[in-house]
This record gives structure tokens, sequence and C-alpha cells, in this order.
């Protein structure tokens, strides 16, 4: 290993602890000699194959087959994915820094399509893409030297390559550093992509794919690990508290970038990135572009299931980007205490807006004009949602204020309905009300002016009420 | 320019015919007589076997025969009996790979009787192109090819749209017959059924060529491929040259046949 500087010796053990690996310069591993040839053990997600125990570089074999298959892509609704290995990601692919890989792209005969592989851990033209592009039947040799460390991308590009992507054509390949990575106790595979249907998130039957949409960057899924659902249930991922896990993430596109985020649980570390060399600590979320990936690790300090989501959050909730880890064990209730106590809240006052009253300057109305204008934003903001925009009310629920007679027979009957409100059966323009209205804990400021915006509106008798009215009339709380 | 020819840059393929008040004409060889026309490469990379056109316009296509349909397994039992050299048992290695007619369970046996109007797949170029060559023929090349289907730009979206639902079908045990609807020069199933050969197949993407070395070789993969096409949204255009750009002339696959060209009638 070439003599480097490293800064202050404390700063170096400072990084050392915090799992950072130096690893070997390109020149070295360009140089390392290989001794020795096998196979790649490859791994479908979540799962990952098991680290290097090598201390030389050697000859690994990667037989990675191109299957198109039709498979589910959501409850109901079917996809013709297109794979690295039949599965979505592809295979997970472990080395060691200093190998030379002898990478063989098998394009199964059943296949309709041309397919070639660009593996970001190539220093090469299209990182092997150059030299892969292959034929439905046949297969494609090309090797590599493994010069970075670090964990990397691999997809296929081969022309239109955002139709190759999104159908699933995406996997990764992690290069070790010669000293390996810290021990933790489980090791996880996971990787975003966005899809593309014809029809509507949720419309069942074998979905096409949507060229515009792909265009568009709008996907109907964003999923981990190739479904949704993939990573729920039976399928979560596991852990036991106290133990440690590291997930290898890593985001397939074509277009989204993931903001990875697990609910309930802090990064110890993550190597940005996918990069081994600068490992940062205590993280909530962290960015993972599209053709990008990152390693997290974390211990587990409480039982539970921890939800696994692209905090961009509509497409956790609405696009299928959540997966589960499910962790067993003994509580601790220093940690997290749980739900302690389960009581009514009850704000004091009658009503349900008392934050801050009394500290907001309100505007005073110096007209009735300003007073109607004033008024018709108290009542977007508070009537609106029963009586309606057009005062109309809604049947047998809420009663009309337009044209009504209960309101234009009794202003001083008005004012005590919105400051104590009303729990009795009424009567309406001729029908029959067995609601609630609760009271309004708003200013004298805020009640004259609503009134007088309803009694000005929608054919109303136009009278004014003034803020003297209300606190002369109003229902004082208990 | 030839003529007052209107050319809507940034469209595939765009012509005016030079043949004016055209009718299909389907000659009693199952050729369409296709008229002489211009039509707007996709690709805006010189290909190999170009003269020193500007890749960017319009080119002249002369009048030529095109087969209506693709080569059916029918077809190519009448070529074989009468051309032993090309049946499964006798053909050179040199000029297929082990896949050569793989459907055919012997050398004069066409899968099944429904197979008769399959096209006929799992054939070489070099077995496609004796074929053409017994009937006085030749493959069409890739600018013929893409010109019969770019159809003077009829039909555009729905030929993108039936090529988008081939690509998303997985395949069957084989191809569906041939008989599809004729296109505004008559010609049928372009796309749907199978990849085509063309004469030239090899000349425009490089990516397969592992011996170049002009560094052009970006121009076919990833983002590099947007770079030189007249219409980066035509994914189905894309997919053509790419498979095209993957064969070599003794390739065979499950979905590769052809049809054949000819001069003017």
């Amino acid at each position: 290993m070439r003599v480097r500087s490293f800064g202050s010796g404390a700063a170096m053990a400072a990084l050392l602890i915090a799992g950072a690996a130096f690893a070997a310069s390109r020149e070295d591993n360009l140089n390392d000699p290989i001794t020795g040839q096998e196979n790649a053990v490859l791994a479908d997600a979540p799962n990952v194959p098991p680290p290097v125990q090598r201390d030389h570089a050697t000859k690994i074999v990667v037989h990675l087959e191109v299957r198109e298959l039709e498979g589910r892509l959501a409850d109901a609704v079917r996809y013709t994915f297109w794979t690295f290995g039949g599965h979505v990601p592809g295979k997970f692919i472990r080395i060691r820094e200093g190998d030379l890989v002898e990478m063989h792209l098998d394009n199964h005969p059943d296949n309709k399509m041309p397919h070639n592989i660009d593996l970001h851990a190539v220093n090469g033209p299209g990182g092997g893409a150059a030299a892969s592009l292959t034929a439905p039947g046949h297969s494609s040799v090309f090797s590599f030297k493994a010069l970075n460390p670090g964990l990397y991308v691999y997809h296929c590009a081969t022309a239109p390559v955002a139709m190759h992507i999104g159908n699933g054509m995406y996997g990764m390949i992690l290069v070790e550093p010669k000293e390996g990575l810290p021990k933790v106790d489980h090791e996880y595979y996971v990787m975003q992509g966005d899809f593309y249907t014809q029809g509507a998130n949720g419309d069942q039957g074998l979905q096409p794919f949507s060229m515009a949409k792909v265009i568009d960057e709008k996907p109907e899924y964003v999923v981990f690990n190739g479904s949704v659902g993939s990573t729920v249930g039976d399928k979560a991922l596991t852990a036991k508290v106290g133990e440690t896990v590291r997930l290898f993430v890593g985001d397939g596109g074509p277009n989204l970038v993931s903001s990875f985020h697990v609910i309930g649980q802090i990064f110890d570390v993550v190597y940005p990135e996918g990069n081994l060399a600068a490992p940062t600590r205590n993280v909530q979320t962290t960015m993972i572009p599209a053709g990008g990936a990152a390693i997290v690790q974390f211990q587990m300090s409480v039982p539970g299931t921890f939800i696994i989501v692209d905090h961009s959050i509509e497409r956790a909730f609405n696009r299928g980007a959540l997966a589960q880890l499910k962790v067993s064990g003994e509580e601790n209730k220093l940690v997290y205490s749980g739900k302690t106590f389960d009581l009514v809240y009850q704000p004091e006052g009658t009503g349900i807006r008392v934050a801050g009253q009394g500290q907001i300057v309100a505007p005073a109305a110096q007209s009735k004009a300003e007073r109607i204008e004033l008024g018709a934003g108290v009542f977007a903001n508070n009537c609106q949602a029963c009586h309606q925009a057009d005062g109309e009310g809604v049947p047998d629920a809420f009663p009309p204020l337009a044209k009504s007679d209960y309101l234009n027979g009794d202003k001083i009957r008005a004012i005590k309905t919105v400051t104590g409100g009303l729990e009795t059966k009424l009567t309406v323009n001729g029908h029959d009300f067995n609601g609630v209205m609760p009271a309004w804990s708003l200013s004298d400021e805020d009640i004259a002016d609503v009134l007088t915006y309803v009694y000005n509106t929608w054919g109303n008798s136009g009278q004014e009420v003034t803020p003297e009215e209300v606190r002369a009339y109003r229902i004082k709380a208990q | 320019m030839h003529g007052a020819v209107a050319i809507a840059v940034g469209t595939l393929a765009l012509v005016a015919p030079l043949a004016v008040g055209l009718a299909v004409e389907l000659n009693s060889d199952g050729m369409i007589a296709l008229p002489a026309g211009l039509y707007m490469p996709f690709l805006r990379v010189r290909a190999l076997n170009a003269s020193n056109a500007d890749a960017t316009a319009a080119r002249r296509i002369d009048a030529f025969r095109l087969d209506a349909e693709p080569v059916t397994n029918a077809q190519f039992l009448d070529f074989l009996i009468a051309h032993p050299q090309w049946r499964k048992s006798r053909i050179r290695a040199l000029f297929a790979d082990d896949r050569y007619l793989k459907r055919w369970p012997s050398d004069l046996e066409p899968a099944d009787a429904g197979a008769r109007d399959e096209p006929v797949t799992n054939v070489s170029w070099f077995a496609a192109e004796a074929y053409c060559k017994a009937r006085g023929l030749r493959l069409p090349t890739t600018e013929q090819w893409e010109y019969a289907l770019a159809d003077e730009g009829r039909g555009r979206e729905t030929v993108r749209a039936r090529s988008l639902e081939w690509f998303a079908e997985p395949n069957g045990a084989h191809p569906p017959s041939v008989g599809g609807p004729p296109n505004g020069f008559g010609v049928r199933d372009m796309v749907g059924l199978v990849w085509e050969w063309t004469l030239d197949f090899a000349a425009y993407a490089r990516t397969g060529e592992s011996r170049d070395s002009d560094g052009k070789d970006s121009a076919n993969f990833c983002g590099g491929a947007a770079a030189g096409v007249a219409d980066a949204t035509d994914y189905p255009a894309f997919m053509r040259y790419s498979m095209r750009a993957s064969l070599k002339a003794d390739y065979t696959a499950d979905n590769l046949g052809f049809r054949c060209a000819g001069g003017a009638p």
C-alpha cells in the first residue's frame, strides 16, 4: 500500500471506528495478481451473498441470464418484466477489489429483445455496454478489473435505455475493500425502481409499458424490490433487538431519486453514494440518486415493525414505495416508552379555536363593506365546511343560511347560536334539522363580521351586526 | 433537395411520394410496389455503407418492390425442397448457428400444420439472403424497410403502440400467422409478429462490433443514443436499431424472420 497522509492519527482512528475503509489505490488494484478462479455466488433480493473471505484477488466468473417474464407488480396487476436473473432487482454480485471479473451476459432464447449491461463498477466505454450488446439466444463475454471499491448499480443500457431500466433491468455489485466491511448481524438488499404502466395505479390485468409516462417521468408505481408489497408481512426483513442491520440500498430509476428513510430508526452509519471511504453518522434520510447506491447501518434498540419508505412521501403512500423490517425482542422503555396515557384532551373554553386567542391583533372593520369583506374569510375558515360556499347547507344535515327564515328572523338568536352552539331540533325553511353546531370561540369582531357577511349574501336581509351587539348577547363559556 | 418537398424535421419520416396517384399494387408474386419518396432517417449517424450524404438530410428512396408479408414456413419449405444445402441437417456451420430452424422437427417439416402461415424464424442472414436470391430478389435495405414502415407518416402512433404492445407480450411458443391489416402502402405485419433481417443490418450501430475503433460506438446505448436520432421519443425505432446492432449474419432467433425486396416493377 502506498504511503499517504491521513491527517492526524486521532482523525484516522475516528474514521476507522466509524467503519471507514481506505482500501487500496487503483494502481494497487490494477497490479494485484490474480490467483485462482471461482464462480460468483449470486443472490436475489432481499438476500446478499456472504462476505468475501479471500485475502487475495481472484478471477470471478459471473453468469447473468436475462429473462423477459410476466410477473406480479401489485395485487391483480401483472407486468412483463425484463430481468437480470429472473427477478427485479437483478442478482446481487459481491467481489473484492483487485478481482478480475469475467462477465457472461446470457440472453435467453425465449427473449424478444437485445440487451447489454453497464456496470458502474467498470472503468471502460459504456461500463461494459459497448462490449455486451447481445441478441436473444446468444451470450456476450467481457472482463474487467475491479479498481474502485464501493457499492455500484448495474443496468441494461440498450436503447431505449429508459424502457429497459423501466422494465426492471437493474441490480447491484458490491466491490469490497481488501479489509472487508465491519461485521454485522444482518445484510439485506433493497432496490427502488419506478414503473410506468398504461393503466393508472391499481388498474388490474397485464399492464403494458407506457412510453408517454416514462418520457414525462410520471410513474404509476414506485416500489422496492420489484413489486408493491415485495417486502412486507411474511416477506418482511427481520432482526432482533441488539442486532446490527446493514442495508445495501440502490435506486435503479429509471427516473426518480429516492429519499431513503426507515421510520423510527436513525441510521448509525451511512456510506453515502456507496462510497466506503467516507461514512457519516446519525442520519435520518439519505438521498439515493437514480443509478446510485448507499449503504446504511443501524443497531436495533427496541422491537416493532419499522417501515422502510421513500420519504418523498406520496410515493410511499400511493405508489408502493414501502417495505417492512420486523424486529423482535425485549422492550426498552427508556429508549422508547410507547404510549403511557390515553386521555381526552380538553382545551379550556368551549370551542376548538383557542390557541393564540388574544395574542393576534385582528383587523377591525371600519365600515359595513369592510365587515362583509373580512367576514367572508371568517366564513370560509369556520362555517363553509358545513353550510357550504353557496350557503345552501346540506339537506338533512346542515341547515341553509341562504334566505334562511331562522337566521333572518332574529339577529340576537343568531349571535347566541354562533357563540353558544346549538343542540336542539330546529326547522329552517320548512325542513327539520337535528344536528349539533359547536360554540365558536371567535372574537366579537370576527362574529360581527361573519354574521354581517352572511346577512348580506345569498339574498338575506342585509342587516349589520356590530361587535358591541355580539358582546352584549354572546353566550359566555361556563 | 428534390423539388418542392416539405420535410417536417423531428418526425421519423414524413415523405411526399414522387409518384402521383398511388394505389396499392399487389403483384402476382405477393409483392407490393412502393413509390419513390423521401425518407427522414431515424439515426443521424452516417451508415457505414452510405456515401458522403448528410446524415440529417432526407434521403431519396427509389421505387422498389417489397413482400407484402414476412416469408412463411410454407414458402421457406418450398425453397428447402429446391435447395437442399439450406436444410437444417446440411447447412454449413459458418452460415447459421445451432438454433437454425429450431422449431422444425426435421429437414422438411415445419413445426406443425398450423405453422404453415406463420413467419419462418430461426433463419440466419445467409439463409434469408439465399432464399431471396433464389427468387431473383434480395433482402430490403434498412432504409427500404424503414421507409415501408414509415408509410408516409400514416398510422405512426398505431405502429408505435403496436410495437410497444408486442414488446410487452411474453414470448409465445410460436409467432402469430401473417395476414395483419395492411398499411397505406399495402404492406402487412411489419411490427407485432417478428423482427426482420435487413440487407445491411450491421451498417448502422457499431455497439456489437468489438473491432470498432472510431470512438462512435456510444451512439447506440444509454444516453448517448438520444444525441444522434431524429426523434428521441420513438422507443420502438431505438429497439429496432438495437436489435439489428446485436446481430451477426450467422445468428438465428425465435423472433427473427425476414421478407424480400426487389427493384421497381
